[in-house]
């Protein structure tokens, strides 16, 4: 009687889970950008003020996305959501902090002409942009070096790594990859919607930095999966069992990240669109509009 | 689990959500307030109900902001600190959550951001189209984060899976249409729109005291007397005990919150004072009201409230049939295809949680004496002296609340609420009534639900993650800081946009020179 088969379900909920990733990045990533940009391409409350509107009236139903990615993960993988959000913990919580700063300065910087005032939710800003383009890209990375926690019986996960261990250097290659992608996306974002004042030229300057910082990043992160002794590969099991991890093994595997390359050739296409679509962005954020 | 881990996140939890019910309830209710003084200026056509409708969005949007913020944290702390709670229920609990962000999160966001940035570029309907948007997105959500909490209490269309070891969906619609969450979702809505009443009643009336804005002050009155009146009838007489007799946790919160020790015989009376004694299982003192407490609680003259004694001895024998379930579980682990320990784990599965209970005290439940049972079913009794006073206060905040606003609605009624001084000094002192109903409201829910996270099915000691206490001290002291902070910018830029009054927005459209003239300003 069921209308999907568990395989079945399983496949579009990977799929659904990227749409909504993929969504975040491209709607709320240029937010984050542009609230990391905010204190270097504008100087004067002018020119911040430009800066904000550009994005003020929809960043709000941007993050819905985020919101939503998270929703999907606990509903779709109860255990995903609780492995990795406790092993995380505290990274999530400087993550909240910095996230729940946003909501706050966008409404509240204009409440009060005071500039210092208007100053202090201008970092606030830049923090809840900054912080989390950097540690989602901190924790991805860190997925895919691997999470250190064992199971019990019960299934209850025992996380047996810590905070400062989050930061090891192919996590943090990931982590500013993620900065120059967000940072590429917003200064474009307005070196195209701000059309007068010095904005758009920073924006420019800026973008372009970040744009090439990217390409060198990805090709680095490239070579440390490549190089490095990274990727796992599951053995055992039945696939189309019950979601039980204590019912298949995990074996760290050398490469194994890449081997996927050679079973699935099409998916070659990813990383190459990542590196187009930073040199595109590098040629579109240089050219001048007359 | 280390007690103490267990101890500091339920202490985080609860300060998280609390203070996210500061902000959330007078969202639900001014978004629906503006709805109908927008609707008020959209029919007359008069500016004056339009100045009314922007100075009350002004503070909604103040207030807004602190719900959004602090929801974030809400959604993830379940997976950060509950994290066996998230697998072990996450496949029910989490649906409605996602569901919420999918339907009401991209609703309320998206118009939200039009509702404060569009007032010049949309056709009067059109805005108004705009406020009901955001008004149905703020209490969609509401109705499907109670839809998550009322499966907390009443764990109906799921079952748990010893192949997975965690409790899966049989029947969503069960979880959807379970009667505790829709008598909660009522109750809950209607309590914001009281409190967001008699917020606008109060300000209204100090503008009266200080003889500024009589005008807009008089006419926002009227608003809230009608709106407050029908809202505060709502939450006492929709969804408020129907769901007290649905399950045996249910049962014993309600003999908690009644300090019921022994079940009487029907129709029970209602205590309306008592101090409760757990050491002596008495209440001294008390004053009780025949009757009151078998009709409200049953709907009927013979149905009997079970007292809290009785419910303990239930819960003995449910320990015992769930120490069967649990022992088929382990059985099944070792043998995922011993049929004899399938048909056993089937037979008692419903009791499975209770054998989970004896954990706090033996680390496998089929060793614990008979002793040790006798114990861990008392300690299926929630808080007696706390549910009884929280409840009491809360319920006597509800009666003057609905005094109030009769009172208000045969003022405004008899035009006479512009000429009553006495009158406008009541309401200012009400102000801070509804936030304590609230949130006691909230302690009565959930610390009734105790011993459980999950009703029957998981306890709360088994619920967190496996956290240090040092990591949990850091965010308590690091959401407190943020949290004070935040809570001090919000108040004060309240008081300052009540001061200023609903005439000259300041916020409205200033460009910045020269660029991007049709975007108003938020920054």
């Amino acid at each position: 009687m069921e209308l999907f088969d568990l395989q079945t379900l399983r496949v579009i909920w990977w799929l659904l889970l990227g749409v909504l990733l993929i969504g975040f990045a491209l709607t709320d990533g240029y937010d984050l950008g542009v609230g990391a940009l905010l204190p270097f391409v504008a100087k004067s409350d002018v020119e911040r003020r430009m800066v904000i509107n550009s994005v003020a009236p929809h960043w709000e139903g941007h993050q819905v996305w985020f919101i939503l990615g998270g929703g999907a993960i606990f509903a779709a993988w109860p255990f995903v959501y609780a492995v990795s959000f406790s092993g995380f913990y505290l990274a999530m919580f400087v993550v909240l902090a910095a996230l729940i700063l946003r909501p706050v300065g966008f409404k509240y910087r204009s409440k009060k002409e005071d500039p210092a005032w208007r100053a202090r939710w201008d970092w606030a800003l830049f923090i809840g942009g900054f912080v989390p383009a950097l540690v989602f890209g901190v924790a991805v990375g860190n997925v895919l070096l691997g999470i250190p926690f064992r199971l019990d019986s019960d299934l209850r996960a025992w996380y047996e790594g810590s905070f400062v261990g989050l930061f090891r250097p192919f996590a943090l290659v990931c982590g500013l990859l993620s900065v120059s992608m967000l940072v590429t996306h917003g200064a474009a974002w307005l070196a195209v919607k701000v059309e007068e004042g010095p904005v758009p030229e920073r924006a420019r300057r800026i973008g372009s930095i970040a744009a090439i910082a990217a390409i060198a990043l990805f090709a680095l992160g490239g070579a440390m999966v490549a190089f490095g002794s990274m990727g796992y590969r599951v053995t055992g099991g039945d696939p189309f069992g019950p979601s039980n991890p204590l019912r298949s093994t995990t074996v760290p595997l050398s490469g194994g990240w890449l081997a996927n390359y050679a079973a699935a050739p099409a998916t070659l296409l990813a990383p190459l669109a990542g590196f187009a679509g930073a040199l595109v962005a590098l040629i579109g954020i240089r050219a001048r509009r007359r | 689990m280390d007690p103490g881990v267990v101890d500091l996140s339920r202490l985080q939890f609860a300060l998280t959500a609390l203070y996210h019910f500061l902000f959330v309830p007078l969202t639900l209710g001014l978004s629906f307030m503006l709805v109908i003084m927008e609707s008020v200026y959209v029919m007359t056509d008069r500016p004056i109900w339009k100045e009314i409708t922007r100075f009350w969005g002004k503070l909604f949007g103040i207030n807004f902001v602190l719900g959004v913020a602090t929801g974030l944290t809400m959604e993830f702390q379940f997976g950060t600190n509950w994290s066996y709670f998230s697998h072990y229920v996450g496949d029910i609990f989490g649906a409605p959550l996602a569901i919420e962000g999918l339907m009401a999160f991209f609703l309320e966001a998206t118009f939200v951001g039009i509702m404060f940035f569009a007032w010049e570029r949309l056709s009067k309907v059109g805005h108004l189209a705009v406020t009901v948007l955001v008004a149905l997105g703020t209490n969609l959500s509401a109705l499907w984060i109670l839809i998550a909490n009322g499966w907390m209490q009443n764990p109906t269309g799921a079952a748990f899976n010893p192949e997975t070891m965690r409790m899966e969906v049989t029947d969503f619609t069960a979880v959807l249409f379970n009667p505790i969450a829709q008598a909660k979702f009522v109750h809950t809505v209607s309590a914001g729109y009281v409190l967001a009443s008699v917020v606008v009643l109060g300000v209204s009336a100090w503008y009266l005291l200080n003889g500024r804005f009589k005008a807009h002050a008089a006419r926002s009155m009227t608003v809230a007397s009608a709106f407050g009146l029908a809202s505060a009838l709502s939450v006492l007489v929709l969804g408020d005990e129907s769901g007290y007799t649905l399950t045996d946790n249910q049962r014993m919160k309600l003999a908690a919150i009644e300090a019921e020790w022994h079940t009487e015989k029907a129709p029970a009376g209602l205590a309306l004072f008592g101090i409760p004694d757990f050491a002596a299982r008495k209440t001294h003192l008390e004053v009780k009201v025949p009757w009151v407490l078998g009709l409200i609680a049953t709907r009927s003259l013979h149905g009997e409230v079970f007292g809290i004694t009785e419910l303990v001895r239930r819960a003995e024998e449910r320990i015992g049939h769930g120490i069967a379930a649990y022992d088929a579980v382990e059985r099944l682990k070792a043998a995922p295809a011993d049929i004899k320990a399938r048909a056993d784990f089937e037979i008692h599965r419903n009791d499975l949680g209770y054998a989970l209970l004896l954990k706090r005290i033996v680390d496998d439940p089929r060793k614990a004496t008979p002793e040790q049972i006798a114990a861990t079913a008392w300690d299926t009794v929630p808080s007696v002296p706390l549910m009884f006073w929280s409840f009491r206060v809360m319920a006597g905040i509800g009666f003057l609340m609905i005094a109030l606003f009769a009172l208000a609605f045969v003022l405004c009624s008899l035009r006479l609420h512009t000429r009553t001084p006495w009158f406008w000094k009541l309401c200012v002192a009400a102000i801070p009534l509804p936030w304590i109903a609230i949130e006691l409201g909230w302690i009565v829910a959930e610390m009734g639900r105790q011993p459980w996270a999950i009703d029957g099915v998981l306890p709360t000691f088994l619920a967190p993650s496996s956290l240090s206490r040092t990591s949990l001290w850091i965010t308590l002291v690091g959401f407190t800081a943020l949290y004070g902070v935040l809570a001090v910018i919000e108040v004060r830029l309240m008081l300052a946009a009540i001061r200023h009054g609903p005439i000259d927005h300041r916020d409205e459209p200033q460009p910045a020179p020269g660029s991007l003239p049709a975007t108003p300003m938020a920054a």
